[in-house]
């Protein structure tokens, strides 16, 4: 144990950034496996901490700046939010959110929900399909996997603004254009290969060993795949859910092009409904809404990052 | 082993044995696969060739396209622009992805950490990330960088007068974007810390019987076993950046200004084909662009032999 | 196996690429006629939350005109709207109804998607004569009719004006050179960070107005209607604005391009003019307190006459060609522009009406800002020179073209002479397709 005195010791009053926090990493084992008693020499135990706390809290002002600015701005009246560009005064003015969440063709309430249900439906389509995809690049030999793998990559090489025109023509043959199919059709096909390609590292990550276990006991692929693999791999499942749940919410140009009529209008579209690049924009309805619609976003980030932290290290394999 | 690897050592195995050993899952693979095969015949596989067809055509959207051959190819390398965007874009991507991973990869070490408002930190710091593209994001990056923003006032009270506008002067703007880029490092830490928690505790409880230290731990274990995700962010993140469009999109107004000094190559392509009314030339660029992403992806899978470890 | 994936891919293309060039049937169809005799039309338009109840107030009045018929409405914001429209052209999925800017008219119209009112048989007869016209396509006819009219004009801040303790200028007899000292005046009386006039060598609307005071004009019917020369006198112009001080530095310049009204340093009292269009004086004056005075745009030679101003449609009103419901959208669009009923809905938020009746009708309705943009429009009635050439394809993008060449003067990295150049030679480059 002495080598840590060496090798964490400099760097950490160093203190700033990037340096202090990797050499700090390994401490953080300590309140897993709760072995720490003298472990470490005393100027370093007691500084270390204020030090890393000092770097974290100024972090965080710089991270949390945008959305005190946001909810700053929504409580403000609309002619007084370019004129003061910063956090002060703070005013209490409520009327932005009454206002925005009447200002549109139906209550924003009814966009919170058309988002929902968007978001929802492809968390679940990208879950179950791009697990079950990750699980055969990741674990079966079969033929052409490699070709196929390399598809998958250059799926993810094309910007999105040349495939959307071909994809608009082939939706709209099928009748789907205005209803939220074309946005949540391709998610339960495995058509974002972003996660499949995540899932596939995280299933690598695990040991082969806890396969093999299985199958001598006579499990089949499905069997290994539900009980020894989904259970492993749950901080990829939360990552996936999570930004799905994110990419999705903010998604903008996809709801743009496939949903026409305000009754599909999901959050994004809403929001810009409250705005004219040309004319008079109601940037105060339009800052309280966005302040709203990051509130379920930022629950669903709460209780999925439970279950990022949910790995391995807790499941009790050893 | 990294998928080259493989494709490497199948071609090895091609000699010996049948089919039924090479590929011995065959079957449960079709099944795994069904959906991912589906989307791709269905879904993705179409648009894709169909724009392949339209780079070869004039295409205005609003007619029907005229097949032209090569044109397209040929006047991209007459397109002062496309080459300033290109320029752009590269400078984006070598700059902003290693600045964003490092970042995300010493912060996600640092939050794995068991100290006091674990959780608490990891929300904000995820905050910008959830911000997203939005429009409000492009408002505030201009009341901070502005000429008479936040910065430039707190530089002001430290003596510092005369500072350009960041986002107006050609010569920061890009520096701005790039900024805006690193500062929405949540999606890679968030990644990170997933890959972080993945690692099986017996091997630490192993090392430490065997008296390793919390360093050697950290070279020894975390970071050899934190390799396919260190590797998959790469990958993605370059990916994306040569694909970044948002960012610049919402804080330039579209134009790629001031003088094309964020004039992004997505960014270009979009004005192309939508604003220009030439999806033909749209389409034509976007697959020069697949050539470039995936030549750099097959050099990051090429170079990944070398320094990601898989269990398997 | 390599030749079995190529064939399979290619069997699936081939569908795809057949639907792009037919460009596809009008799918609307399918859904605009029912069975029972009642037919659909889609409407679709960009504007604020504002417009869109106006619209769809307009459109369930309508129901009572129309009662067999419903109609879809559509609406996005400006950005959005055009990459939507330009993707459901191309799907043939075009609404029946649609707003349309004068940038992209002949993008448009030029390329088959719009339908000839005239030949449709829309009224037209109490419109202001110069107002139909600004619809009318080259060889193709009266693609889009107008839904309001609009002009250049100068605002003023009379706020900034009293701070600075100077007297609003007399519009009918002053000169550039007038402008640019007014200008500067008032960014000396004024604090720091107030300037006198917002840097109006980035604004397409000044560009034309400048180019029309020289016997020139944006457009001519063959392409660019000016000479690098000419662009070098406008930048050079613009040019000395920024180094009077007139207008502010190159940074803060470049950042007032692409700002919302809103967001603008005239709405937020720290310049004391600005270039806008006529139908913007509402949301100005709203952003800016009720303070907004609407004054001429200067002439060369002091005389209003010489102004060369012009009335432009601020946008339009357009039918798909390939409609099915042809006569449905044709009388809908009638309705929306001739019925004294609908103009008591939509009021001014277009633009000032171009039909005189309706005009009429709605003046006691109108609000205080909105009177000003009337009052301006009927008072350079007498004065307008000849109506400029329509925006021909690939004009869209000449705001950003003279942005960026702007820019690079205004930053330094080129002289005016290069800078007028460029502009020519971009700019035609950019027509010529």
């Amino acid at each position: 144990m002495t080598d840590q005195l060496t090798s964490s010791g400099p760097s950490r009053p160093a203190g700033a950034g990037a340096g202090a926090g990797t050499a700090a990493a390994p401490a953080g084992r300590g309140h897993r496996t709760g072995d720490q008693p003298g472990a470490r020499p005393r100027r370093t135990r007691r500084v270390g901490p204020i030090v890393r706390h000092a770097i974290l809290i100024i972090a965080s002002l710089v991270m949390i700046y945008p959305l005190l600015w946001m909810i700053v701005s929504s409580l403000r009246p609309n002619t007084e939010i370019f004129r003061n560009p910063g956090l002060l005064p703070i005013s209490f003015n409520t009327e932005n959110y009454v206002n925005g969440w009447n200002a549109l063709s139906q209550p924003f309430s009814h966009y919170l929900i058309n988002s929902t249900l968007l978001v929802l439906g492809c968390v679940i389509g990208n879950v179950i399909a791009c697990s079950l995809t990750a699980y055969a690049f990741a674990r079966l030999k079969f033929w052409g996997r490699n070709i196929a793998f390399a598809v998958m990559l250059m799926t993810l090489m094309l910007p999105i603004h040349v495939v959307i025109v071909p994809q608009y023509i082939m939706f709209s043959q099928t009748g789907w254009v205005n209803t939220m199919l074309p946005l949540i059709l391709p998610k339960f096909l495995a058509t974002d290969a972003f996660f499949v390609f995540l899932m596939v590292q995280f299933i690598r990550g695990i040991p082969r060993e806890l396969d093999e276990a299985a199958r001598i006991d006579g499990c089949g692929h499905f069997r290994i795949f539900f009980r020894v693999i989904l259970p492993l791999m749950t901080p990829a499942i939360a990552t996936t859910v999570i930004f799905t749940f994110m990419w999705m919410w903010n998604d903008f140009f996809g709801s743009l092009i496939y949903l026409t009529t305000p009754d599909n209008f999901t959050v994004p579209l809403a929001l810009r409904a409250f705005l004219d690049s040309q004319g008079t924009s109601d940037w105060g309805a339009m800052f309280a809404m966005s302040v709203l619609s990051l509130v379920p976003l930022f629950i669903v980030f709460l209780l999925g990052q439970r279950f990022l932290i949910r790995g391995f290290a807790t499941t009790g394999i050893k | 082993m990294s998928a080259i690897g493989e494709l490497t050592s199948m071609a090895k195995g091609r000699g010996r044995g049948g089919v039924r050993e090479k590929h011995p899952d065959n079957k449960p693979a079709l099944v795994f696969m069904a959906p991912w095969l589906l989307g791709l015949l269905g879904i993705t596989l179409i648009p894709m060739i169909a724009s392949l067809y339209l780079s070869f055509t004039d295409y205005s959207l609003l007619a029907a396209p005229k097949w032209i051959g090569l044109q397209n190819f040929v006047d991209m390398f007459h397109d002062a622009r496309l080459m300033t965007s290109l320029k752009v874009t590269l400078i984006y991507v070598i700059v902003g992805v290693p600045l964003q991973l490092a970042l995300a990869l010493a912060l996600a070490v640092l939050l794995n950490e068991g100290i006091k408002g674990l959780s608490f930190y990891r929300s904000i710091f995820y905050l910008p990330s959830l911000l997203g593209g939005s429009v409000a994001i492009a408002i505030l990056w201009r009341q901070m960088f502005g000429t008479g923003g936040l910065v430039n006032q707190i530089a002001g009270m430290l003596g510092f007068t005369n500072l350009p506008g960041w986002i107006s002067d050609p010569s920061t703007a890009l520096g701005t974007i790039i900024l805006l880029h690193v500062w929405t490092f949540g999606s890679p830490m968030i990644i990170f810390l997933a890959g972080l928690r993945q690692i099986p505790q017996m091997y630490y409880e192993a090392a430490e019987v065997d008296g390793a230290g919390r360093w050697r731990r950290f070279t020894a274990i975390t970071l050899p076993l934190l390799t396919p995700i260190i590797f998959f962010n790469l990958v993605l993140q370059v990916i994306n950046a040569f694909q970044s469009f948002t960012q610049a999109f919402v804080v330039s107004g579209g134009t790629g200004g001031p003088s094309d000094s964020t004039l992004f190559y997505t960014l270009y392509l979009y004005q192309k084909g939508f604003t220009q009314f030439d999806m033909g030339y749209a389409s034509a660029m976007a697959w020069l662009l697949l050539v470039i992403v995936a030549i750099f992806t097959v050099i990051n899978f090429f170079v990944s032999k070398f320094w990601v470890f898989y269990d398997d | 196996m390599h030749t079995r994936r190529e064939a399979l891919a290619l069997t699936l293309a081939v569908p795809t690429a057949l639907t792009l060039a037919a460009c596809g049937p009008n799918r609307s169809s399918s859904e605009t006629s029912g069975g029972d005799g009642s037919s659909a039309l889609r409407f679709m338009w960009w504007g604020n939350a504002v417009r869109d109840k106006a619209t769809r107030g307009a459109i369930d009045a309508y129901g009572e005109v129309e009662s067999d018929l419903s109609i879809s409405a559509e609406p996005a914001d400006w950005s959005g709207y055009w990459d939507k429209l330009a993707t459901q052209v191309a799907g043939g999925d075009m609404p029946d109804v649609v707003q349309m800017d004068e940038k992209y008219l002949s993008e448009y119209g030029n390329r088959g998607a719009l339908l000839d009112l005239e030949k449709a048989g829309l009224e037209t007869s109490d419109f202001e004569d110069s107002s139909v016209a600004a619809g009318e396509v080259p060889d193709k006819g009266l693609l889009a009719i107008n839904a309001g009219i609009n002009a250049p004009v100068l605002l003023a801040n009379a706020a900034v004006f009293e701070d600075a303790g100077i007297d609003l200028p007399d519009d009918t007899t002053w000169t550039w050179d007038d402008l640019a000292s007014l200008a500067a005046d008032i960014t000396k009386a004024t604090d720091d960070g107030v300037y006198g006039l917002q840097q109006i060598g980035l604004v397409q609307a000044t560009f034309q107005v400048y180019m029309r005071q020289l016997g020139k004009d944006q457009y001519s019917a063959d392409g660019a209607g000016f000479a690098a020369e000419d662009a070098e006198k406008f930048l050079a112009y613009a040019k000395s604005l920024q180094e009077t001080k007139a207008a502010p530095d190159a940074s803060v310049s470049v950042e007032e391009t692409g700002q919302s009204v809103d967001q603008s340093l005239f709405a937020t009292g720290k310049c004391a003019l600005q270039v806008a269009w006529s139908n913007q004086v509402v949301a100005y004056d709203t952003a800016a307190g009720g303070k907004v005075h609407v004054l001429r745009m200067p002439s060369m030679t002091g005389k209003a006459a010489d102004a060369q101003l012009w009335y432009k449609a601020s946008m339009y009103f357009a039918v798909s060609a390939k409609t099915t419901a042809k006569e449905q959208a044709v009388a809908f669009v009638d309705w929306l522009v001739n019925s004294e009923d609908a103009g008591r809905l939509l009021l001014a938020e277009r633009g000032v009406p171009a039909n005189l009746t309706v005009r009429e009708a709605i003046a006691d309705d109108l609000t205080d800002a909105d009177i000003k943009a009337v009052d301006f429009i009927e008072s350079i009635a007498d004065e307008l020179g000849d109506a400029p050439v329509i925006t021909p394809q690939g004009g869209g993008q000449f705001e950003d073209i003279l942005t960026r060449c702007g820019e690079d003067l205004l930053f330094g990295r080129t002289d005016t002479k290069t800078a007028g150049k460029d502009l020519l030679d971009q700019l035609t480059s950019a027509i010529t397709v």
